[in-house]
């Protein structure tokens, strides 16, 4: 026992939880989409068939984040949400558009894990503590998007990167775990959709930092580059563009992380047509 | 696939949705009925779900007039599955609640886990012990599956997997005809589907 145990404190990760891949499905009007910079924005296709051939390759998580629905104002779509929480046998988490409790609670009851909260968490800071208590600080997932601004700060912005908001992200980061987050999900808007790696510095350091699990968001293309963010203590990696366009599958990326000595999960990988 | 006429009822404990449940227990080839009371005439299983927390759970169980039939269902040796929440309820007390009587049909009591983060949420190695000389046979193959908890059984002696996160702590318990998984089965892949199919009867 002492020898299994010492070989998996070897791996990245070994002496916790797995390191998670979570796919990301960008939705609009109820379409999978994918721009660069979260602007010039491609149609990819069905977000149920998306996610369950994502699960199929041995996705841990599916992200769905319905990015129209903050800007415009439009509600999350959430007959598509149930459709996917009810064919789906891994967690499922879903963001966009939430502004009151009672939206979380739609979320939820339509068949969510944990709900992600962005810009209406950067207007109503108090959102986060009453969703909290009520829901469990397990299924509040804070979304933070920031970019390295000019004098070296990270900066937070909201509304797909429009706008920014003057607020450090560290900061703001500590704050929102503080009131009672249960996951971060930071995604560098410079590094989105560009293929040049996550940005570390700051996400590594808050996952080592902090009491709960941080997600990676934002920039991956290679396997190197989860292998560098899970280093970096990263709990989970998040991706999107290069699952969407083949580039990689999960199954790939899992079997090739396993060989760099990251603790992924084990999973069956179901060789029946279901 | 199994595919069995058998109805598996989920005991709604007020606490979040069962739709994730529901929609699993549907997938392995079993009728899924929500409870709100125990109307148990043409039910063949019981399972007590993993949402909530464990003292609002028990006031809910109380409420509806479940410890009775509870108890009788544990008499007469009928199958049961505890599904996170429904595995801590079944011991005597927890640390989440203190001063809640739980149903005590296990001894001992839950503790909060001194895990690195918390809550616990993600996937981790289930193992299942296989003593020499165990003359229950194990079925069940080890594998990852998904944890959302913050409060766990350290030990128990129905214990037969174990997980660790930060320490170890059950992970299936099992007496003869009841079954209890500190994970959710539902939310565990192709793994925990394996899972739930050898457990459901069919």
């Amino acid at each position: 026992m002492e020898y299994i145990a010492s070989e998996r404190a070897k791996q990245i990760g070994g002496d916790s939880l797995r390191k998670r891949i979570i796919a990301c499905l960008d939705m609009r009007d109820g379409r999978v989409v994918k721009g660069v910079k979260f602007v010039g924005l491609h149609d990819l296709g069905d977000p149920i068939e998306l996610a369950l051939r994502y699960e199929q390759q041995a996705a841990d998580e599916i992200v769905l984040l319905d990015i129209s629905a903050s800007p415009e104002g439009r509600n999350a779509q959430l007959d598509v949400i149930a459709r996917v929480a009810n064919n789906l046998s891994i967690p499922f988490t879903v963001g966009g558009g939430v502004r009151v409790l009672d939206d979380i609670w739609a979320l939820l009851d339509a068949g969510a894990d944990k709900v992600s909260i962005n810009s209406a968490a950067l207007t109503t800071p108090c959102l986060i503590d009453a969703a909290s208590r009520q829901f469990g600080a397990q299924c509040i997932v804070v979304a933070i998007d920031f970019r390295l601004n000019s004098t070296s700060v990270h900066e937070v912005v909201s509304h797909g990167g429009r706008t920014d908001t003057g607020r450090d992200a560290r900061a703001w980061a500590a704050e929102v775990v503080n009131r009672g987050a249960g996951e971060l999900l930071m995604t560098c808007i410079d590094r989105d959709g560009t293929g040049v790696g996550f940005e570390l510095a700051l996400t590594g350091e808050l996952a080592r930092n902090l009491p709960v699990p941080v997600i990676a968001s934002g920039g991956a293309r290679t396997t190197a580059h989860f292998v560098e963010a899970f280093a970096n203590g990263v709990d989970a990696a998040l991706a999107a563009g290069i699952f969407h366009r083949g580039e990689l599958t999960i199954t790939e990326l899992k079997t090739q992380l396993i060989g760099a000595g990251v603790s992924v999960r084990q999973s069956l990988i179901d060789p029946r047509p279901c | 696939m199994t595919t069995s006429t058998k109805r598996i009822g989920i005991i709604e404990t007020g606490a979040g949705n069962v739709a994730s449940l529901h929609a699993a227990i549907e997938r392995a080839g079993r009728i899924a009925v929500r409870l709100n009371t125990p109307q148990l005439d043409d039910i063949d299983q019981l399972v007590i779900p993993g949402q909530g927390r464990f003292g609002p759970v028990m006031q809910t169980l109380k409420r509806a007039g479940w410890l009775p039939a509870l108890q009788l269902w544990f008499n007469h040796n009928r199958p049961l599955l505890g599904i996170c929440v429904g595995l801590q309820v079944l011991f005597e007390a927890s640390e989440e609640d203190v001063g809640i009587h739980g149903l005590g049909f296990l001894r001992g009591e839950v503790r909060r886990l001194k895990s690195p983060k918390q809550p616990m949420t993600g996937w981790a190695a289930v193992d299942f012990v296989r003593p020499d000389a165990d003359e229950r046979a194990i079925n069940e193959q080890d594998g990852d599956a998904y944890f959302v908890n913050s409060f766990v059984v350290p030990d128990c002696k129905e214990a037969v997997a174990w997980t660790e996160y930060g320490e170890r702590f059950c992970a299936v318990i099992r007496t003869d005809a009841w079954l209890a998984c500190q994970f959710h089965p539902e939310k565990s892949g192709r793994y925990g589907a394996e899972l739930l199919n050898q457990w459901l009867v069919s």
